[in-house]
């Protein structure tokens, strides 16, 4: 009888939720309010986390000023390669007001023990289901790519997301997420990140209407005890388009973790 | 151009399937084969490391097993090796580290930092 090795066993899920996010296709209601987040492929088995992050649009147009993107997030991380969570998100449009927007259900699947290859790779797939009359349905997965070069580590994440259900409208749309951290201490690690919407693969947004930000981020860990934390994130991306970005946007991330 | 172009021309026609290319692509090439990296073998106990000096050879890609005998979590952080990773009470972690240049790189368990210190010296 051929026995399953456990690294065969992740790469068969891995591959399987990859299979599955294609084929059901991979955007939902309100692509003005993105999610600014860069994640990595690596998970810390036993951890327990509650999550909280947010972003702000800066605008001197009334249609992209005060656009705001929260999630809240309940996380485990139950095997040293599968990382899971239930996402609540709320977003507030430049003039509107702030609404629950959808709940969603995210995996990670980590393919490797970190540094056992040239590059480390994981899977993020997300099932998130609207909770606004009208909108679609949605799933989601990106490729978590991940390189340490000396004291810095680049991380990528190519990100494919596509309508389903009852009211899609829209073909799978492409976006990233990217960011070079500086290990310089737990406490403070200074990156640069970058974000970007380029719409729809089969039909491109003209370049002025994509999205692209980038800007300086400041990333860091406090001990709150023998085993928890508190992570942080907080930073300002620069609009590099006139059409499709805000000029600014702030964006932050608390996470409360506890391990067992 | 051309090479837009075709780019182009590939996503509209499949996707998806452009997709599981570029996916499969990128698995292969982090999965080329190489030899087997030596083992080492990390034990924690009573939140301490067991050796706290581990050497091992330079310009080598090592994989570090280590086993938590505590019935708490540890967490085996190192800067200088950029590696962080969390070892439940009772169980066992794999770490791969390097290749190293010769030198000393300091590691310690961030749940017990007073007691769980460790170097790796790589020769």
């Amino acid at each position: 009888m051929t026995s399953i090795t456990p690294a065969t066993f992740r790469t068969s899920i891995g591959a399987a939720a990859a299979v599955a996010a294609l084929f059901l296709g991979a955007h939902h209601a309100c692509a003005d309010t993105p999610d600014l987040k860069v994640y990595s492929p690596i998970v810390e088995p036993g951890e327990f986390a509650i999550e909280t992050r947010g972003n702000l649009a800066i605008d001197n147009n009334r249609d992209k000023d005060g656009a705001q993107n929260f999630h809240h997030e309940i996380e485990y991380t139950p095997t040293d390669f599968w990382h899971t969570a239930l996402i609540g998100e709320m977003v507030k449009d430049a003039d509107g007001s702030l609404k629950y927007n959808a709940t969603a259900w995210e995996n990670i699947i980590q393919f490797f023990p970190q540094g056992q290859q040239w590059l480390d790779l994981g899977l993020y797939v997300e099932f998130e289901s609207a909770k606004q009359h009208g909108a679609a349905d949605a799933v989601e997965w990106k490729l978590l790519a991940e390189k340490d070069v000396g004291p810095l580590t680049f991380t990528v994440n190519p990100i494919f997301e596509k309508e389903v259900g009852d009211n899609a409208s829209k073909t799978t749309e492409f976006k990233y997420a990217a960011r070079v951290r500086w290990r310089l201490m737990p406490e403070l690690e200074p990156a640069v990140e970058a974000y970007g919407d380029i719409g729809e693969i089969r039909r491109l947004d003209p370049p002025n209407e994509q999205r692209h930000q980038v800007g300086p981020v400041l990333l860091g860990k406090f001990q709150l005890g023998p085993t928890s934390a508190l992570r942080y994130e907080a930073g300002y991306l620069f609009g590099l388009t006139s059409g499709g970005s805000p000029d600014g946007a702030f964006k932050w991330l608390l996470e409360v973790e506890h391990y067992f | 151009m051309r090479l837009i172009c075709s780019c182009k021309t590939m996503f509209r026609i499949r996707p998806h399937l452009t997709l599981t290319v570029l996916l499969s692509t990128l698995l292969l090439l982090s999965t080329a084969a190489r030899a087997d990296d030596p083992e080492f073998h990390l034990t924690i106990r009573d939140h301490r490391f067991e050796p706290a000096t581990l050497e091992v050879p330079a310009n080598t890609r090592i994989k570090l097993l280590i086993e938590n005998t505590d019935p708490t979590p540890e967490e085996f952080e190192s800067y200088p090796l950029n590696r962080e990773k969390l070892i439940p009470g009772k169980s066992r972690g794999v770490v791969y580290i390097g290749p190293l240049r010769p030198g000393t790189y300091p590691f310690f368990g961030d749940f017990n930092q007073k007691t769980a210190q460790g170097q790796i010296i790589a020769r």
